[in-house]
C-alpha cells in the first residue's frame, strides 16, 4: 500500500517505508511446505499489529514542519487480516510483504527520497531476523521458498543500510525490531545475509554527510519479544519515547532528536522487560548521528513513579495527582510504586490512607521527560 | 551564583578524568519567574564545578557505558553549594572502571539476580599471543581466516576432549598463560602492561615511531565451549608513561535449558578492555556504546588535546573514528591530515589506513581518489587486524563498496573481502577493540 500524505511534495519531505511479517508459510505453523532451514522459528502475531502501531502514529502524531509526510509504503502479512484501517476510517487492503513486493517498495520509497537531499527517510521493520556480527538478514513472507537458497528472500540489512547512501535523502532513521538469535549459522554457511536491493557503490554521495541511525530492539545473538496479537514491547516504547520520554526543550520547543530519542527507548525498554520479570532484551543502537526527527505538538509526556517514603506504607495509599482542574487517581492501593504518563508540568501529588497507621501528606513537584520519581514522605 | 559540583564515582586508578562523560542540565524549577536555562552537553571531569542561579535542576548524565543516570538537585540561594555524585556503584572495587566505561552494566543487573554461576577461575584457560605486524610468513588475518575456516568445516567443536585454540594455527610463537588480578563467581579482570607481557616495561616515552610493531591478543577459552580472541592494545601511553589497561572476562551462566532460551536469557562469554586514560578512556567507552554524538561532543572542545599532545597513535585513532563517523560536513579539515599522519607515520597500526580510505571514499572527488581509497583498504588489510571493531566494519564495507564499483574484477580486493567477512561475522559490535568469537 502507498499512502500519499497530500503534502506539497515540491519541498523537502518525509517518506516512511513500514513492513510487518507475522505470517510466514515455510516456516513452522504455516501454510506452505516448511523450509529445512526453519531453524525452529514460527508463526508471529505481534509484527502486524506492530507495523500497524507505527504507521498510526505516523499519521495521527508525526510532525516535522519542514518535512511533512509526504508518503507512507506499507507492507504486512497478517494470517488474520490484511486490511489497515486509516485515521480517517477508510480501510485498505495492504499488500503481503514478500520479497518481490518489498524490492517494489524500497525502490520506490528510494525514488522518492531521492527527489530532495534535504527529503528524511525512515524505514521500520518487524518480523524474524538472524544476525551475524556486522551482519543482519531480515527475513520476509516468503523466507525459505527457495529451499537451497533460503536467504533469497531476506533483506541484507547492512548492505542496504550502506547502499541507500546512493539516495540523496541525506536524513534517514531506520528502526529494526526483529529477533537477532536465530540461526545465525545460516548467514555464515552461505557467506550472505540476503539481497540488500540497493546495491552499495563506492561512489558515495556528494551532497553532503548522511545521518542514518539505526535503532536495533535488541543486540546480535539476542531475542526481541512480541506480545500476543498486540505491539512489541520494543515498539511500545519507541512510541510511548516519540510521545515525550524521547523529547528535550534545549531549543525551546518540545522536540524528538535522534540522540534523545535512543535514550528515551532505553529507559522505557529497561522498566517494561523489568516488568515481565523472567525476560531479557537490550536495544542497542549504530551510527547514531543527531537531527530532530519529530516536534511535538502537545506538552511531552513523561513516566512519573509514584511512591510513599517509607516505601511499607505503599500498600495502604491511595495516591493521586493533580494538575489545574484535571485529578488522576490510583485507588487500589498497591505495594509497587504507581507507574502513570503525565504531560510536563507542576502537580500536586497526594497519599491518603482509610487506615490510621499514616496520615495523609502531598507534595508539589515540577515533572519533564523522561522520568520523574516522586517520593511522598508519610508520618505513621 | 550558587555552585553545583558534580563528582564522577571514585575510579580506582585516580584517573584524574579530563573528560569523563557528558551532562545536560535543566531548569525544572517549576513556576518560577525567571526564564528556564538548559545547560546541554556539560563536559564532566572527575570534578566539575557549574554556577547556576537558585533553583532546582534535573542533571541528566550521560555515562560512557550507555547509562544515563537522572538525579535532581535543589539550589537554595546564591551562595549554596551542592555536590552530585554521578554514576552507579559496582559490585567491587576493581569492577570500577569497567563499570563506567565498559560493557558490564546490563549483566549485573540481569544475570546476577537470576543465575548461579557454574564457573570457577580453573575452568577456564587465558593465554596471550603475540606476533609481530609485517611477518614474512602470515599475517593476522590469515591466522584468523584459517583457524575460522576449520572450525566452520565442522573439525572445531566436533572434538570431545579439548577445544583447538588459535595458537594451534600459529607458528612459534611467543603464548603466555595468566592469571586473574581478580575475580569473582561472574568476573575475572585481568591487567597488561609492557612488563606482564614482556618483562619489560616502558617507563619512559613510549616509541611508536617503528616499522614492526608487536601486537598481542589475549585468546579465552571457556570451559571448552567458547573461545574469544581480543586485540590488547598494548603498550598503551599517556603522556610520558605507560598505563596498565584492564581485560574483563565475563564467564556465561548456565542457561542451556530450554525455558531459559525461551525466556530469551543468552548468556555468553564476552571479554571488555578498558583503559585508564584520562582523555580517551571515556571516548571509547562511547564509542563501543554506540554513543557517537555524545563522544564527539567530548572530542569537539578537545581535539587540540588529543591530537597537539599526541603521544599515543592507538589513542588517536580512537578519536578519529568519532570524528569520522560524526563529521557534520563534507568540508575538509585539519584533524584529516591526523587520519593522514596515522597512516604514513604508523605502519603498523591497520586503523590509520582504513579510516584515510573512508576520508577519500567520503571526500575525493576524483578517479584517483577512488584508487587511493582502494589501496589504503588493502593497505590497512595487509596490517593486520585492526585494534577497534569499528575498523573491521569499516573494513569490510569499504571493500564491498570497491568490489561493487569495479568494472573488472579485482582479485586482491575480492580476496580480502572473503577473509574480511569472515571475521566480521565473528566480531562482537558491543566491544570497541576487536574481540572476536572463534
Amino acid at each position: 500500500m502507498t499512502f500519499i500524505n497530500g503534502a506539497n511534495t515540491d519541498g523537502p519531505a518525509t517518506h516512511a517505508l513500514v513492513i510487518g511479517v507475522g505470517s510466514y508459510p515455510h516456516l513452522i505453523g504455516g501454510t506452505g511446505t516448511l523450509s529445512p532451514e526453519n531453524a525452529g522459528m514460527g508463526q508471529l502475531s505481534s509484527p502486524p499489529h506492530s507495523a500497524r502501531a507505527f504507521a498510526d502514529w505516523l499519521l495521527k502524531d508525526y510532525n516535522n514542519p519542514s518535512k511533512p509526510l509526504a508518503s507512507l509504503e506499507m507492507l504486512i502479512s497478517d494470517s488474520t487480516t490484511q486490511n489497515y484501517s486509516l485515521p480517517t476510517g477508510e480501510v485498505k487492503q495492504i499488500q503481503k510483504a514478500t520479497m518481490a513486493n518489498v524490492v517494489t517498495a524500497v525502490n520506490n520509497w528510494f525514488n522518492r527520497g531521492d527527489q530532495n537531499q534535504d527529503n528524511l527517510l525512515i524505514f521500520y521493520f518487524c518480523g524474524h531476523g538472524m544476525a551475524r556480527g556486522f551482519m543482519t538478514a531480515l527475513l520476509l513472507e516468503d523466507f525459505g521458498e527457495t529451499s537451497h537458497s533460503p536467504l533469497r528472500q531476506a533483506l541484507d540489512f547492512d548492505g542496504f543500510h550502506l547502499g541507500m547512501d546512493k539516495c540523496k535523502a541525506r536524513q534517514q532513521c531506520y528502526f529494526i525490531d526483529a529477533c537477532r538469535v536465530a540461526s545465525s549459522t545460516l548467514i555464515e554457511s552461505f557467506n550472505y545475509a540476503g539481497d540488500p536491493i540497493i546495491q552499495p557503490s563506492a561512489r558515495l554521495s556528494r551532497i553532503g554527510n548522511r545521518y542514518a541511525p539505526v535503532y536495533y530492539s535488541t543486540i546480535a545473538g539476542s531475542q526481541a519479544f512480541g506480545q500476543p496479537n498486540a505491539p512489541s514491547i520494543f515498539t511500545q516504547a519507541l512510541l510511548s519515547a516519540l510521545n515525550g520520554p524521547g523529547s528535550n526543550d534545549v531549543y525551546g520547543d518540545w522536540r524528538v532528536d535522534t540522540d534523545t530519542l535512543n535514550r528515551g527507548i532505553d529507559f522505557l525498554l529497561e522498566r517494561k522487560i523489568a516488568a515481565f520479570g523472567s525476560i531479557d532484551q537490550v536495544c542497542t543502537v549504530g551510527n547514531l548521528s543527531r537531527f530532530t526527527l519529530h516536534y511535538l505538538n502537545k506538552l511531552p509526556k513523561a513516566l512519573v513513579e509514584v511512591s510513599c517514603i517509607p516505601e511499607q506504607a505503599n500498600p495502604y495509599a491511595k495516591l493521586s495527582c493533580r494538575n489545574g482542574t484535571q485529578t488522576v487517581e490510583r485507588n487500589n492501593p498497591d505495594s509497587s510504586p504507581w507507574d502513570v504518563m503525565l504531560e510536563a508540568g507542576n502537580y500536586d501529588f497526594r497519599a491518603t490512607f482509610d487506615t490510621p497507621l499514616y496520615r495523609d501528606n502531598s507534595k508539589s513537584d515540577y515533572v519533564r521527560p523522561p522520568f520523574k520519581p516522586v517520593k511522598i514522605e508519610v508520618q505513621p | 551564583m550558587s555552585t553545583l559540583r558534580i563528582r564522577l564515582q571514585p575510579s580506582m586508578y585516580n584517573m584524574k578524568l579530563e573528560l569523563g562523560a557528558i551532562a545536560n542540565i535543566y531548569d525544572i524549577t517549576g513556576e518560577s519567574k525567571h526564564a528556564k536555562k538548559t545547560l546541554r552537553d556539560q563536559i564532566i571531569q572527575d570534578i566539575t564545578d557549574i554556577q547556576l542561579d537558585p533553583g532546582k535542576y534535573l542533571v541528566e548524565a550521560i555515562l560512557p557505558s550507555g547509562e544515563t543516570s537522572y538525579n535532581e538537585v535543589t539550589l537554595t540561594d546564591p551562595h549554596d553549594y551542592q555536590e552530585l555524585l554521578i554514576g552507579s556503584r559496582s559490585r567491587h572495587e576493581w569492577l570500577t572502571m569497567q563499570h563506567f566505561v565498559g560493557d558490564t552494566r546490563r549483566k549485573a543487573i540481569r544475570y546476577d539476580a537470576i543465575f548461579t554461576k557454574q564457573y570457577l577461575p580453573e575452568q577456564f584457560s587465558s593465554e596471550v599471543i603475540s606476533f609481530e605486524s609485517y611477518l614474512d610468513f602470515d599475517s593476522s588475518w590469515a591466522v584468523f581466516d584459517r583457524y575460522l575456516r576449520k572450525s566452520e568445516s565442522g573439525h572445531q567443536l566436533s572434538s570431545s576432549t579439548s577445544l583447538t585454540t588459535l595458537r594451534d594455527y600459529l607458528p612459534a610463537t611467543s603464548v603466555h598463560n595468566f592469571h586473574p588480578a581478580f575475580y569473582d563467581q561472574n568476573d575475572s579482570l585481568f591487567e597488561f602492561n609492557s612488563e606482564i607481557l614482556s618483562g619489560s616495561r616502558q617507563y619512559y616515552l613510549v616509541n611508536y615511531l617503528v616499522p614492526r610493531f608487536k601486537r598481542y591478543f589475549l585468546i579465552v577459552n571457556a570451559n571448552n565451549l567458547t573461545q574469544l580472541c581480543c586485540v590488547l592494545p598494548v603498550p598503551w601511553a599517556q603522556d610520558d608513561h605507560e598505563l596498565t589497561i584492564q581485560a574483563l572476562v565475563h564467564l556465561p551462566a548456565s542457561i542451556s535449558t530450554s525455558t531459559s532460551r525461551e525466556r530469551g536469557f543468552h548468556d555468553e562469554l564476552t571479554v571488555s578492555i578498558a583503559v585508564p586514560d584520562r582523555r580517551v578512556g571515556a571516548v571509547i567507552g562511547y564509542l563501543g556504546s554506540g554513543m557517537l554524538p555524545t563522544a564527539e561532543k567530548l572530542l569537539k572542545t578537545a581535539t587540540s588535546m588529543l591530537y597537539d599532545k599526541i603521544v599515543n597513535p592507538i589513542a588517536a585513532a580512537a578519536g578519529a573514528y568519532v570524528m569520522v563517523f560524526a563529521e557534520q560536513s563534507r568540508e575538509r579539515d585539519e584533524w584529516h591530515d591526523w587520519v593522514e599522519n596515522l597512516m604514513n607515520w604508523f605502519p603498523w597500526l591497520p586503523d590509520g589506513a582504513i579510516m584515510h580510505a573512508w576520508l577519500k571514499l567520503t571526500y575525493g572527488n576524483k578517479d584517483s581518489d577512488l584508487l587511493k581509497a582502494r589501496n589504503s583498504l588493502l593497505e590497512g588489510y595487509r596490517r593486520g587486524i585492526p585494534f577497534y571493531s569499528k575498523g573491521v566494519k569499516m573494513l569490510m564495507d569499504g571493500l564491498t563498496l570497491i568490489a561493487n564499483d569495479a568494472n573488472h574484477t579485482d582479485a586482491e580486493i575480492e580476496g580480502a573481502l572473503k577473509v574480511v567477512r569472515r571475521v566480521a561475522m565473528n566480531t562482537n559490535m558491543r566491544q570497541p577493540f576487536t574481540t572476536v568469537t572463534l
